[in-house]
């Protein structure tokens, strides 16, 4: 089973997100915080990270950072914000992510690039 | 030495004698002027409401305190004669000296008061000669001197109104500066409760698309009926508060301009296929006439919002079983996209306004479909981006057309 961190602060959001991967057979596992985040992403690898940018503390692209500095290997990742700002679409592709999704978002093509995402 | 000349010399004297100021400049005048006599009094009336007061008075060169009234069988005697210069038979009491002389003070033929001048010598042409011409120059020097006391108090009354103008300028430059503050914090409010207002809306969308997928079971048909409704209201909510989102950046000056080629005729036919539901609701047809097909160089996102704030406007205008017609073209490396509707259409004297922010034209609302009013601002100001303008035609109840002419964006 494919496993997805999901990073992300929001209850009703996490909720919304873990069901629908549970429900296509993923195996998605919750986080809520960056710092929540980076702990798993020590130790173990993942799939694909589903990541909101806007979170409290360290944001999301300071993850990728700290990730990026201790050379600890960043997994395929979608980012999934609330704001459709055309700098942090910038940013993240300096991080090599090219996937953007502006919430709210739209379940079927959620699940779609999912599915593209991890059959690359 | 003669009087004329001495009179000639005295006339440079009181010319002169320009920082003259109230009484002491007729003091000093008539103390001059009684300087050509051995004994002289020397007196100035200055025409009031009915009558004459004295303003000054000299009695052999030295400041005399007449509080007599001239009697008034003098004056009437004196005004009623064309003489520039009236000598009176006095009787000796009335007046200190023997004989007496009068003059008008007058500019032209405007009399404004007298002067008196009583000696004990006898009087010749040439002392009449003198005083008339000595009365003359201070007729003229009164005058003069009225007309700088007033141009003193308008002056004055200018600097005030300058200083005064120039507060109230400082003024409104502080209240502009304030005022662009307030706006300043306006837009950075409202960027940020939109991005918090979607957040929510995330749930709200996301759960009800995930029970209209039936994913977790199936849903009776009211439940799904209902369940409809609520993901089309928070699409409404949605596109409301993107527009919001959309006029703050715009208004900070922030909105970004990403352009890239992009296929029109694609961007074109993907918004007609996602606006379906709503044209096909309406039975209305849309009839896609595209003579172009190529790139343009353009903002993807940005040309899609125009196309889907345009065509949904022109949808929600149109009447059951209307038309809307897309023409697509290029006109010398220009490209031109025209949306024409057969809609309610917009009265002349409305047409200019309907860009502006928040308008909402009474005959054109849709009661049951609210709106912020700033769909066509954003449009505007998208077009704006793409160096492109946008224009009106409309006739009432005809239908409207909007010609969208970007400069040189076709690849």
């Amino acid at each position: 089973m494919k496993k997805i961190l999901i990073v992300e602060d929001n209850e009703l959001n996490m909720k919304l997100f873990f069901d629908i991967l549970q429900f296509q057979k993923y195996e998605p596992i919750k986080t809520y915080s960056a710092e929540e985040a980076y702990e798993l992403l020590k130790k173990e690898s993942f799939d694909l990270m589903i990541l909101d940018v806007k979170l409290p503390k360290m944001s999301g692209f300071d993850l990728l950072e700290k990730l990026q500095n201790e050379k600890i290997s960043i997994p395929q990742t979608i980012i999934a914000s609330a704001c459709a700002m055309d700098e942090d679409k910038k940013k993240a592709l300096e991080y090599n992510i090219d996937t953007y999704i502006t919430k709210p978002i739209d379940i079927n093509g959620f699940v779609k690039i999912v599915k593209e995402k991890l059959n690359v | 030495m003669d009087i004329l000349v001495k009179s000639l010399n005295l006339i440079d004297d009181i010319i002169n004698n320009t920082d003259a100021k109230n009484i002491s400049f007729y003091s000093k005048v008539l103390k001059i002027m009684s300087s050509l006599f051995n004994e002289a009094s020397i007196g100035v009336y200055f025409c009031e409401n009915q009558g004459f007061s004295l303003q000054g008075a000299v009695k052999n060169n030295q400041d005399f305190k007449a509080d007599y009234a001239i009697d008034s069988t003098y004056t009437n005697k004196f005004f009623n004669s064309n003489d520039k210069v009236f000598e009176l038979a006095t009787k000796k009491d009335d007046f200190l000296f023997e004989n007496t002389l009068f003059s008008k003070l007058a500019i032209k033929e405007s009399v404004f008061g007298f002067c008196v001048l009583s000696i004990n010598e006898k009087i010749t042409q040439d002392i009449k000669t003198s005083f008339g011409a000595l009365v003359d120059i201070l007729s003229y020097k009164i005058k003069d001197y009225e007309l700088n006391e007033v141009f003193k108090i308008q002056l004055k009354a200018l600097q005030e109104a300058i200083i005064e103008k120039e507060n109230a300028y400082e003024v409104i430059k502080k209240q502009h500066k304030k005022l662009q503050e307030l706006d300043k914090t306006k837009n950075l409010f409202l960027a940020n409760i939109s991005h918090e207002l979607r957040t929510p809306l995330n749930a709200i969308i996301g759960f009800s698309q995930a029970l209209d997928n039936q994913i977790f079971g199936p849903l009776n048909e009211k439940q799904a009926e209902y369940i409809k409704d609520i993901q089309i209201s928070s699409l409404h909510l949605l596109g409301m508060i993107n527009e919001i989102l959309d006029i703050s950046k715009i208004e900070a000056h922030a909105m970004k301009f990403n352009p890239s080629e992009i296929d029109i005729d694609m961007v074109i036919k993907e918004v007609i296929n996602i606006l379906q539901p709503l044209y096909d609701n309406k039975n209305i047809q849309i009839e896609y006439n595209s003579e172009f097909c190529g790139k343009i160089m353009a903002d993807y996102q940005k040309i899609q919002q125009i196309l889907y704030n345009l065509l949904s406007n022109a949808i929600k205008f149109t009447g059951k079983g209307g038309k809307i017609y897309i023409n697509s073209f290029t006109e010398n490396k220009n490209y031109i996209l025209k949306i024409k509707d057969t809609g309610i259409g917009i009265e002349k004297k409305n047409q200019t306004k309907i860009f502006k922010k928040f308008v909402h034209l009474n005959n054109l609302c849709d009661k049951t479909q609210n709106s912020t009013g700033l769909g066509l601002t954003i449009t505007k100001e998208l077009v704006k981006l793409h160096n492109g303008k946008i224009t009106l035609e409309s006739e009432l109840n005809k239908g409207s057309e909007f010609t969208m002419e970007f400069k040189k964006i076709v690849v």
